[in-house]
């Protein structure tokens, strides 16, 4: 007598592909959303202290130390740069004014000459102070009261890094100093290379 | 099917085929019914086969990636009109645990809550804020006076942007209103308003930081717009230095060029 066909399957259970369809539409309206959210710029950020009142003369950090601060000052106005210091030996003194100057044609600026304040000439004078008074960290960086922060961000660029290629000079200063790179320290043996620091502790003063 | 048997023999001849049973036949049979059955659904619903594990590797990756950039920027910085972002070569990073205090040029905002408004003068009129309609932004010289600041900063300069367009943009003012000062006064350092939501929120970080056993480090970070006044970042500066907020950061966005 011939048997019922067994009810078991005897067919190899194929599973169906699985359905990527939601999945797919949670990833397409989820991923626009982070790229909107998401900044294309790296945001870095810039130590200041807070500004001090008056002329900006600082005591010295240790009361046992007996060499003066330097009192290393900058004051930004319409007109340029005006560059302060306490000498040991001479008392106050005021460096020549570094004043804007007109600049060459260049393609940031449209191929027209342009008005704009002298910083690699900052700079070159910085970097003297530094030579001359090498343990000195601080600058205190003042300005005009309606001076924009992009100009003061800018002065605190041109004095907290030494740069290669310095004294920049010339016509074409600017722009060989807008795209100087830091010099580095020899590093020890494992480690990366830091850049070699010119006056990196920034404090505001504000003149009363 | 029929199975062939072969018993060793090199020659076709000798290949001998077993019948199979009528169960055997009948299974076969509909599983053959059922493969035909599926290669129609597949023909009717026109599917070729479109492979799209390729894409949601992809999308898997890219999702991935966006996650983890976003969760660890502890600065979330959205720029627009009212808030660019000065430029430098500066390279620390931010810390995760500070206060946030926006400085825009229409508000200070702390905490996601603005605190404080910001006056924008030229030539002793408000000045106009005008944003572009829709997502076209602007193809030339906007009308209103923060969009027509904004679009003469501009990396290069754009030509529209004369030196008497310029002159005129080195008048706009941004100052804050003596209203919000310590004692009603424009000669005073200190924002009122600011202050009392510093204290706040220092109180409440002391707090959690003492619950976590972490010591309090006092720390804020300014997120200014490039056109905010040195008097104004002084005021503000000072204020936080008065709301025990000791460390204080200015948030740039990173340039190779100085």
């Amino acid at each position: 007598m011939a048997r019922k066909p067994s009810s078991r399957r005897h067919s190899v259970v194929e599973l169906d592909d699985i359905n990527l369809v939601p999945i797919m539409s949670i990833l397409v309206i989820l991923i626009p959303m982070l790229i909107y959210a998401f900044t294309f710029f790296e945001v870095t950020v810039q130590s200041v202290a807070a500004p001090k009142m008056g002329t900006g003369k600082a005591k010295a950090k240790d009361d046992t130390e007996q060499k003066k601060p330097l009192n290393l000052t900058v004051l930004i106005s319409d007109d340029g740069f005006m560059l302060k210091y306490d000498d040991e030996l001479q008392g106050s003194e005021s460096e020549k004014p570094i004043k804007k100057v007109e600049f060459p044609p260049d393609a940031a600026h449209g191929n027209l000459p342009y008005w704009d304040y002298d910083y690699p000439t900052l700079y070159n004078r910085l970097s003297k102070m530094k030579e001359r008074f090498p343990t000195e960290e601080q600058i205190n960086i003042g300005a005009e009261m309606h001076i924009p922060w992009q100009t003061i961000a800018r002065t605190i660029d041109a004095s907290r890094l030494q740069l290669e290629g310095t004294p920049f000079e010339g016509e074409e200063r600017m722009m060989i100093y807008t795209k100087a790179k830091p010099v580095k320290e020899k590093a020890k043996a494992g480690e990366e290379p830091e850049p070699k620091l010119l006056f990196p502790n920034v404090v505001f003063v504000v003149a009363e | 099917m029929v199975e062939p048997t072969n018993q060793g023999s090199q020659s076709e001849s000798s290949v001998e085929f077993t019948p199979l049973s009528a169960a055997e036949l009948e299974t076969q049979q509909r599983s053959a019914q059922k493969n035909a059955k599926r290669k129609a659904k597949r023909a009717a619903s026109g599917d070729k086969g479109l492979n799209i594990n390729s894409l949601m590797d992809i999308m898997t990756i890219l999702l991935v990636f966006l996650l983890m950039t976003i969760t660890s920027d502890p600065l979330s910085v959205k720029q627009d009109d009212n808030l660019l972002l000065a430029r430098s070569t500066v390279d620390y990073s931010p810390g995760a645990d500070s206060i946030p205090i926006m400085l825009s040029k229409q508000h200070i905002i702390v905490d996601h809550q603005a605190v404080v408004q910001v006056e924008c003068t030229l030539d002793g009129r408000v000045c106009t804020n005008i944003p572009a309609e829709g997502n076209t932004g602007f193809q030339s010289l906007p009308e209103g006076d923060i969009q027509s600041l904004n679009w003469c900063e501009q990396d290069p300069v754009p030509a529209d942007c004369g030196p008497d367009v310029l002159d005129r943009l080195r008048r706009v003012r941004f100052r804050i209103d003596k209203s919000y000062k310590q004692d009603g006064s424009d000669e005073q350092f200190l924002i009122v308003p600011l202050h009392k939501r510093l204290q706040q929120l220092v109180k409440n970080l002391k707090e959690e930081n003492l619950a976590l056993g972490r010591e309090f480090k006092g720390v804020a970070t300014i997120i200014a717009d490039r056109n905010i006044p040195f008097r104004m970042l002084a005021e503000v500066v000072h204020t936080a230095g008065m709301a025990e907020l000791g460390d204080i950061r200015f948030a740039v966005i990173k340039t190779s060029n100085r």
